[in-house]
């Protein structure tokens, strides 16, 4: 009982042990297995994204333009400063300034698509989730209507390219409705075209957004709806003084997603349009596309730029939405 | 059970009839407004699947038919040997389910690599790491795509279908989603349990935490896979030789203002043909899918 | 088997983040803050003898578990060291530790089955195989070919020539098998354990399966974890911990998942597996019950230090300090101020008047350390408290029957105490009475007030405060000299 506690056996083992202490002593350590299982992902992302992504805003500042005033081969571009974005933001030949064109484009036909979406979302989340109308079904409506987000949006707007051609059933079923004069040409003709780019992304991006906001209501605790109608609230009050506050988060987030997407349309107005040349539906990324097809690194690095920029601002409003709703 | 019965007790006195009746209304209106809607989403699928069954020469007279006809296997056959045209069913096909499959491989592994590499250690640049790979996740890739197809041509690498492949090793969407997965549903003891009966770190990602992964693994590689066979933006750039081209470049090829000189019968089965293995993967796996939606959603 | 050495193991957590400013409040701890980190184990010594079953027990965020992963491997050591078997493991992977652990949460993969689960540690190392146990394997594959081949002979009763040739193989196979269990013996018999190898499947089912009916779980062996119960999931657990023959077995509150039933059928269960596998047991609880019950030895740790070591009997009967008191037994000690007196005839312990003469014992220890007169701290657990005429009065607030007896709740001087008496057919109503408990000398417990000790045992080194460098320093020190 005088003695220690702890039974130490005897010293002929210490000493053994006291020669092992000598040994310069290596610490267990995990630490380099995190290095090696990200390594792959950053050195890829470093090689295949970041370095290019360096080059397209290094290039922004260089002249590739062939007809440019400071002449210059392909292989040695000269430094420019800022004028592939200045001229960016002057007038072409046409008298049009592409940039202003194209987001304005990109903008119209996003607005148009996204509005009547985000509406009749709203609505169909509400009508889904509903404990009022207890609606049947809605798994198969769901389904059905998620189901054009996944279609290849060139081929759906191929489809639609030929159904609303001269001689595609749309067209001959408009024209014999006498809706539309003789010899009117879908997309050719800028309203209609851009009428129709925003109505195939109407249709593919609906189904997606209610499900977006079927999430947003489900998160909402339904003790608080409870409450709201017992204390007299009728269905519309709820639905206008808690169920669309709460809401607004969400709303803001995918309507934000939604601009950030909607900036870089491509494959719709491309397929659908670009034949037919038509300015009215010429969006960002397609000028992108015909400077890089013209090997003009330069203008097409100074969009991306400007797009990333317009991205980047709006990215922001995306994480104080968020942010915001951890607050609540 | 409860409700129904309370409902019938009610229907006596005038005022809950009439909330009845407005509430059968209501129901009946949501109805009509949700069957339009389905209508809407799949009427021009359904206009697809009528023409592909009608001929050139039914097609080029025009007209809305709403009952198929006869020609199906006539076009398909023809879209296989005879078309002529800049849609070659068997390389694109071919080209497209290299790269999705490919890419999505790469992007379910390899995110899910790099999340648990993040989840299970400690390190000093942990927190750093998924910080930038968060950062990098709003931005467009069109910011590199220039760079991008500027070093491919340099190099030489144009029309070849890996450098579409490699690249989603890098996935940042995925590597979210995966993370959060991992932080929801794996215990780390799992980890410690593997690592004290005897694997060493490579064997327990690969036996026990991959294996775990499953649903969250499935989910993105549809995601990742519908959206590589979908994409025409960097393939149409970087793809222009005839053997290396992907469907969505054929079919941007294909689009066209005069149609008369055509085979629309082929066009038409070419769009069904680019379409139909998505949509078959969706009658089978749409439950899923959907789930898969609102999990993504919930970021941050 | 194995011995495992602790010496000054110390576990500091650096932060994370960023140091803490000054003043600023840390997360509400009372472990110690230095510059590196937090230290939530301090200078940890301990022997664990070959076979012996030791117990950490403490509140939560004691160090317990830190320090069962500190030997699992799991978690990196700051300083010290750890000896299993004598070798250095400071640096060891916890695969080459030849350990085992049970986690609380079980921790079975959830892809795999039962099977497979306790298959896998077998799958991917090799193991060493007992010449003991490749015998009993040999013998068990002898047993299914004897059963083979009556079937064949039933089956081919009238074709002898097809049997003859069936049976040829089977022939083969089993001087095979003969012919190494004689040569096991022989290895045993010159004194040989064990081989390392990594073990042939039909081995791995046989290790599985022998464990498995062990365990009482040859039934579910094909199932998932998901569609077992609690107690059924614990023991596959222990059995994939058990199925390589670990020279420890480490268990972290294996029992803490588990209702209150099936936790005491598993407590029985443990001291079983005990008896019929020879391992080296560390296990970490909160649970007194458990550390009383299964341990050899238990150590009690509170704040990162150990607080006392020793048998159960040890730790009840002569508490090293008041957080041990308190700490084991339930219901809780109670404790009263009191005066310690000494006079003449020895030490004396005056509770408000109620003077009580501590045991011969606990006298010969208390001079023997010293010790002055003085305010003190008497505990008496509620077992040793009896209602008398003299002693200490308090006015009883509630009375709970638990069966054979009844936990009496008063208050006495303000503070409130539990006094246990057996029911033996006299009930009496307590409740809003004064009641006056008394108890002997043999079963107070004397706690100075300044630092908490044990009078008793004042001149004892404090099991925290033990460094093993001190002492291998003096015994270097004697070995120069000579």
């Amino acid at each position: 009982m005088q003695s220690t506690q702890i039974n130490i056996e005897n010293s002929s083992n210490i000493e053994g042990l006291n020669e092992v202490e000598n040994k310069p002593k290596k610490k267990l350590s995990y630490t380099k297995w995190g290095y090696i299982f990200i390594a792959s992902f950053f050195v890829i992302y470093l090689i295949f994204t970041l370095v290019p992504q360096l080059l397209t805003i290094y290039d922004s500042f260089f002249d590739y333009d062939p007809f440019s005033g400071i002449l210059v081969t392909d292989a040695h571009p000269e430094f420019c400063g800022f004028l592939n974005y200045q001229r960016l933001f002057q007038e072409n030949a046409l008298g049009v300034i592409e940039i202003y064109q194209t987001i304005g484009n990109t903008l119209i036909m996003w607005i148009i698509g996204a509005i009547p979406q985000m509406v009749i979302a709203l609505i169909l989340a509400l009508i889904f989730t509903s404990t009022r109308l207890k609606l049947k079904g809605t798994g198969f409506f769901k389904t059905a209507f998620y189901m054009p987000n996944l279609i290849m949006a060139s081929a759906f707007s191929a489809l639609f390219l030929m159904l609303f051609s001269q001689i595609g059933p749309i067209y001959t079923l408009f024209k014999d409705m006498g809706w539309i004069p003789e010899h009117f040409d879908f997309v050719v003709n800028k309203t209609s075209a851009r009428l129709m780019v925003a109505f195939l992304n109407f249709i593919m991006w609906f189904g997606n957004t209610t499900i977006l906001l079927m999430a947003g209501i489900q998160s909402i605790d339904e003790s608080i709806f409870e409450s709201a109608r017992i204390d007299g609230a009728s269905t519309r009050r709820v639905l206008f003084d808690m169920t669309l506050p709460l809401l607004k988060p969400i709303v803001v987030y995918v309507l934000i997603t939604s601009m950030i997407g909607g900036l870089q349309m491509f494959d719709v107005p491309q397929v659908l349009t670009n034949k037919a040349k038509n300015s009215g539906t010429r969006t960002i990324i397609m000028l992108l596309n015909d400077y890089l097809n013209m090997k003009n690194y330069g203008r097409a690095g100074a969009i991306s730029v400007i797009l990333f920029i317009i991205t980047a601002v709006l990215s922001i409003f995306v994480f104080k939405t968020i942010n915001k709703k951890e607050d609540r | 059970m409860a409700d129904k019965s309370k409902l019938y007790e009610s229907v006596d006195s005038s005022e809950s009839r009439k909330a009845l009746i407005k509430l059968i209304v209501v129901k009946t209106l949501c109805y009509l407004f949700l069957i339009f809607l389905t209508f809407m989403s799949f009427f021009f699928f359904y206009l697809l699947f009528i023409n592909t069954t009608r001929s050139n020469n039914q097609l080029q007279d025009g007209g809305l038919v709403l009952i198929p006809s006869d020609s199906f296997f006539e076009n398909l056959h023809n879209l296989f040997t005879s078309f002529r045209g800049e849609f070659n069913a068997v390389i694109g096909l071919k080209n497209s389910l290299i790269v999705a499959l490919g890419s999505s491989l790469l992007t379910c592994y390899f995110s899910a690599l790099t999340a648990y590499g993040i989840w299970a250690y400690d390190f000093k640049l942990k927190k750093a790491a998924e910080i930038f790979i968060l950062a990098i996740m709003m931005i467009p890739s069109q910011l590199s795509s220039v760079g991008f197809y500027q070093i491919a041509i340099k190099y030489g690498f144009r029309n070849k279908l890996w450098l579409l492949i490699i690249p989603s090793i890098a996935a940042p969407a995925t590597f979210f989603y995966m993370i959060q997965y991992l932080r929801s549903t794996v215990s780390k003891e799992l980890i410690e349990a593997s690592r004290m009966d005897g694997s060493n770190e490579f064997m327990t990602f690969n036996r026990i935490v991959l294996p775990i992964m499953k649903p969250a693994l499935a989910v993105q590689f549809i995601f990742s896979f519908v959206g590589s066979w979908n994409n025409l933006y960097m393939p149409s750039l970087l793809l222009s030789n005839k053997d290396k081209k992907t469907l969505p470049i054929m079919i941007n090829a294909l689009s066209s203002t005069s149609w008369g000189s055509k085979d629309l019968g082929c066009i038409y089965m070419a769009i069904f043909l680019s379409i139909i293995p998505v949509v078959i993967v969706y009658i089978f796996l749409s439950r899923f899918i959907i789930k898969g939606v609102t999990a993504g959603s919930v970021k941050g | 088997m194995a011995d495992v050495k602790i010496r000054n193991l110390v576990k500091i957590y650096p932060y994370i983040d960023k140091k803490p400013k000054k003043g600023e409040k840390v997360k509400k701890t009372n472990l110690q803050i230095t510059d590196k980190g937090v230290v939530a184990v301090q200078k940890f010594n301990l022997d664990i003898k070959h076979g012996e079953f030791v117990v950490l027990v403490g509140p939560s965020g004691c160090g317990k578990s830190t320090t069962l992963r500190m030997i699992a491997g799991l978690e990196d050591i700051s300083e010290g060291d750890l000896y299993i078997d004598g070798k250095l493991m400071n640096a060891v992977e916890p695969k080459d530790r030849d350990i085992a652990m049970v986690f609380q949460s079980y921790a079975l993969y959830p892809h795999m089955t039962v099977f497979q689960n306790m298959a896998y540690p077998l799958r991917i190392l090799p193991q060493h195989i007992t010449y003991k146990f490749e015998i009993r394997y040999l013998n068990n594959k002898l047993e299914k070919i004897a059963h083979i081949e009556e079937e064949l002979k039933e089956k081919y009763s009238n074709k002898p020539e097809k049997l003859q040739k069936k049976l040829e193989k089977y022939e083969l196979v089993k001087k095979e098998a003969e012919a190494r269990i004689t040569e096991c013996n022989g290895l045993i018999d010159k004194g040989e354990e064990s081989y390392f190898k990594k073990m042939s499947k039909d081995m791995i089912d046989f290790k599985v399966r022998e464990i498995a009916e062990m365990l009482n779980i040859s039934e579910y062996l094909d199932r998932k974890p998901k569609n077992l119960s609690g107690g059924q999931r614990q023991r596959v657990a222990i059995g994939r911990a058990i199925v390589r023959n670990p020279k420890v077995l480490l268990m972290d509150e294996p029992l803490s998942n588990l209702d209150a039933k099936l936790r005491n059928q598993m407590r029985a269960e443990i001291i079983k597996i005990r008896q019929r596998i020879q391992t080296t047991f560390i296990y970490v609880t909160h649970d007194q019950i458990e550390a009383m019950t299964l341990g050899d030895r238990i150590v009690v740790m509170k704040d990162g230090y150990i607080q006392q070591v020793g048998t159960p009997q040890e730790v009840f009967d002569h508490p090293r300090n008041l957080f041990v008191s308190g700490f084991i037994g339930i219901p809780q000690m109670n404790y009263f101020d009191a005066k310690l007196l000494k006079k003449e005839d020895g030490y004396y312990v005056d509770i408000n008047g109620y003077v009580v003469k501590p045991s011969k014992e606990k006298q010969e220890r208390l001079k023997k350390s010293k010790v002055e007169e003085q305010d003190i701290l008497v505990g008496v657990r509620p077992d040793h408290m009896s209602i008398t005429d003299k002693g200490i009065t308090g006015r009883v607030n509630v009375t709970e029957l638990m069966g054979t007896t009844s936990h009496i709740h008063a208050t006495v001087n303000n503070k409130d105490i539990i006094a246990i008496v057996p029911n033996d057919g006299v009930h009496v109503d307590y409740i809003n009475k004064d009641v006056t408990f008394g108890f002997n000398g043999n079963v107070i417990h004397m706690f100075s007030k300044e630092n908490e000790r044990n009078l008793e045992f004042l001149s004892e080194v404090l099991a925290s405060e033990f460094r093993f460098d001190d002492d291998l320093a003096k015994k270097q020190a004697e070995h120069e000299k000579k």
